[in-house]
């Protein structure tokens, strides 16, 4: 399907585009659901997330704690609720600053060519040598452990698909005639850029988008769990694993809650690319 | 024609059934640390993981029994003269470094001389008292004291009394000798991964040789308690120390593996940066709201399932070194408020390290979770050993939950990290009265005098609080059911001799 065609799709609004597809529908009512909860957990969570009942250590499920309590005797289910701002948090601001970075650079090396695409090519190669994860570990353990961190460990990591991405787009509209046109008519960059190639840019970016945010919460679970993401008390999916599998055989509820949580997110966002996706490709 | 076949057929067979029963020439004893060492160089290590792994390498010329006592190891005897000033050694003869070398009153003068002046010696404290070391024959020294000085034997059972090799010390600069040991134990050193593994070999003219079973050791720094287990019920590992309080009553079930147990020499504190640049941890009134906030019981019960000993001095309540006049408080969290009111510092707030193992981990944040109920904001910096030690000798260090193996004498406990030399006193506390009263402690063997003078040492150190003692522990050691021989002894340390398979 031709970019332009694309476009026109996206003029139908994102959330019609959405519901279009079956899973577009799950995928969005998954990841409202988890921001939803997320925000709301400093109304919603019935306990302080770092309370400590030094003598409810290790409590499974009950009505006071309908999950059960942790080693030190903090509220399971608020921590649950308050962990999903972390991955969340990696989420939305890793992509943002992917987008940020990666988009610009990658339509300047498509649209300029030469030197400048050689350069800003060879540095997305070398980005893309390294797995992900061990980029994002490796800075992480760098700037040091905290969410922000964490976060920009990340987004360095997902730069180069945008670049990537960008790029390719980039070449491919500057070929379409209504482009030539504009150019030989004589129409300048800046507003070449924005107004004929970016908005063309738009539909693979936001598929991009949204699997890139799947990656990033597992990314974000991975740095947690080893550590590297909010030190500790600070609840995240991640670090309630790390201490759930010292107990994973008298506590289990410790690991699958959080464990539900980091798969249910993950494969909302896949959905919901899967979703954008296909109703962007059906026109 | 046949027959001769025949018969080189059967030979072959019966030799080859031979080889096959007899045991494996390539065993191996695997071993699963708590941390990596730091170095490879008894002189300079700071870290209990180097500890374990000199107890393959090097030879000292004590060690202790399962008691806690002081018994000759390349010392066959020993006496001291009537004013506690000479100590005359008797060496073991027939000794000889993993070089060929031979191990003779000369090696101990220039070992002993070399942990004393040495740049970056860490024995230097617990040497100090040495005056001069004096050959007397091959297989006799003198060690020359300036004071007489009791502790000085549970040194020389550690660090400060291995015996390492002075032709291959001379022979390569500090640190390449630093990554390559030569000394005297039953296996010498082949191969070093950092934070992977460290593997010895078997040194065929050790003295001791019909206890040792194996042909190599390799020891496997790993952190995480859990993993450890893991790897050990997995078969992975054959010994490992540090087994989890939580994990004690699942593994009472499981016939593959059993445990071992013994009341450790040492303790785990908060350390503070009381001489540096930082006004809340060098402010003598919040680190006293800080001793009065922590709940010491509960720390025991939710971290350690009560398995361990709540303290507040460098040795345990049942040590009879302990000073009774200062039996361990509970909480009071009242009291903390007033201090911090009296501190002058409106929002008291400071940076804890603690290791990056669960269980400090978790110590920490109930430690965190106290203070921030007196009003002291606490942030936790998990880091693993090595680099806890570089914060805490670097401007940056504020304050460290930290962990202390422990020696058989008092004074290594009490002097190592409230005197103003010793070699774990990160916050550089310095007190006179202090200092004099550990030193004359150092000097008196009665029992009795020398718990009066911790006593008096003491009544300075607990009110300026430089260090905040919490628990001693209890070691926890996990086998496989097949092995024979282990012997637990009260500093935690894996002595390979004695230790074989079973099956």
């Amino acid at each position: 399907m031709s970019a332009r065609a694309e476009t026109i799709a996206l003029h139908e609004g994102p959330l019609r585009l959405l519901w279009r597809t079956i899973p577009g529908r799950i995928g969005l009512v998954l990841v409202l659901f988890f921001v939803a909860m997320a925000v709301t957990a400093p109304v919603l969570s019935p306990f302080d997330p770092l309370a400590n009942d030094w003598m409810a250590v290790l409590q499974p499920p009950s009505r006071a704690h309908p999950l059960g309590t942790d080693e030190l005797g903090r509220d399971v289910l608020s921590r649950l609720l308050w962990g999903a701002q972390s991955p969340l948090v990696a989420a939305f601001g890793s992509v943002a600053v992917a987008l940020a970075v990666g988009v610009p650079l990658g339509m300047l090396a498509g649209y300029a060519g030469g030197a400048v695409d050689a350069v800003i090519s060879r540095l997305t190669d070398t980005l893309l040598a390294i797995p992900g994860i061990m980029l994002a570990i490796a800075l992480a353990l760098f700037l040091g452990g905290s969410l922000f961190n964490a976060t920009l460990a990340i987004s360095v990591a997902a730069i180069p698909a945008f670049i990537r991405l960008s790029r390719a787009r980039t070449l491919q509209v500057m070929a379409e005639p209504y482009v030539e046109a504009a150019r030989s008519v004589g129409v300048r960059t800046v507003r070449l850029l924005f107004v004929h190639v970016f908005p063309n840019l738009v539909p693979p970016i936001i598929v991009q988008a949204t699997l890139a945010m799947a990656v990033a919460v597992i990314a974000e679970a991975s740095l947690s769990f080893l550590g590297l993401g909010r030190p500790p008390p600070a609840p995240s999916w991640g670090s309630m694993l790390t201490v759930g599998k010292d107990y994973i055989a008298n506590a289990p509820w410790l690991s699958i809650w959080p464990g539900l949580c980091i798969f249910l997110v993950t494969v909302g966002f896949s959905l919901l690319g899967d979703g954008l996706r296909q109703s962007l490709d059906r026109r | 024609m046949m027959k001769r076949h025949l018969a080189t057929l059967l030979a072959m067979s019966a030799a080859t059934t031979l080889l096959a029963a007899t045991p494996s020439l390539a065993e191996t004893l695997r071993i699963g640390i708590s941390e990596d060492t730091d170095t490879l160089d008894p002189t300079q290590g700071r870290t209990f993981g180097g500890r374990q792994m000199f107890a393959a390498l090097c030879d000292k010329l004590f060690d202790l029994d399962p008691t806690g006592g002081i018994v000759g190891q390349l010392v066959t005897d020993w006496t001291v003269s009537d004013d506690q000033l000479e100590i005359t050694l008797k060496l073991r003869p027939g000794v000889v470094f993993h070089d060929g070398t031979p191990f003779d009153a000369a090696a101990v003068k220039f070992n002993l001389e070399r942990a004393m002046t040495l740049e970056e010696s860490a024995r230097k404290g617990e040497l100090r008292a040495i005056k001069s070391v004096e050959v007397v024959d091959d297989g006799t020294a003198r060690l020359v004291l300036s004071e007489p000085f009791a502790p000085l034997f549970a040194s020389l059972a550690d660090r400060a009394g291995m015996m390492m090799s002075p032709a291959a010390i001379e022979a390569v600069d500090t640190a390449t000798f630093a990554n390559a040991p030569v000394c005297s134990g039953p296996y010498k050193f082949k191969e070093r991964v950092v934070q992977d593994h460290v593997t010895v070999e078997k040194f065929a003219d050790y003295w001791d040789k019909d206890r040792i079973h194996f042909d190599e050791v390799v020891y496997r720094p790993m952190p995480d308690s859990t993993i450890r287990l893991n790897n050990l019920l997995s078969g992975e590992l054959d010994i490992i120390e540090g087994v989890a309080t939580s994990d004690l009553e699942g593994l009472a079930a499981n016939d593959g593996v059993k445990v071992v147990d013994i009341t450790g020499l040492g303790h785990v504190h908060i350390q503070f940066n009381v001489a540096g640049d930082h006004p809340v941890v060098a402010n003598q009134k919040i680190r006293q709201a800080v001793d009065a906030a922590v709940d010491r019981n509960i720390v025991n019960q939710v971290v350690y399932g009560g398995n361990f000993v709540a303290g507040n001095q460098p040795v345990p309540p049942t040590s009879p070194f302990y000073a009774t006049k200062y039996p361990v408080k509970p909480a009071d969290p009242e009291r903390a408020k007033a201090l911090i009111a009296e501190s002058g510092i409106e929002s008291p707030a400071f940076t804890l390290v603690v290791n990056n193992e669960p269980a400090f981990i978790r110590a920490g944040q109930v430690v965190q979770s106290m203070l921030a109920q007196v009003g002291i904001n606490v942030t936790l910096q998990p880091v693993e050993g090595a680099t806890a030690i570089a914060i805490m000798e670097s401007p940056d260090f504020q304050a460290a939950l930290s962990t202390w193996s422990g020696r058989a004498d008092p004074d290594a406990n009490a002097y190592t990290y409230l005197g103003c030399e010793g070699s774990q006193n990160f916050g550089k506390y310095c007190s006179e009265a202090t200092e004099k009263a550990l030193q004359d402690a150092s000097r008196v063997s009665d029992v009795a005098k020398r718990t009066e003078l911790y006593t008096l040492a003491a009544d300075t150190w607990m009110q300026d609080l430089p260090v905040i003692y919490l628990y001693h522990h209890k070691r926890f050691f996990g086998l496989d059911s097949d092995l024979d021989g282990f012997v637990a002894v009260p500093d935690g340390i894996i002595r390979v001799q004695g230790v074989e398979s079973g099956s």
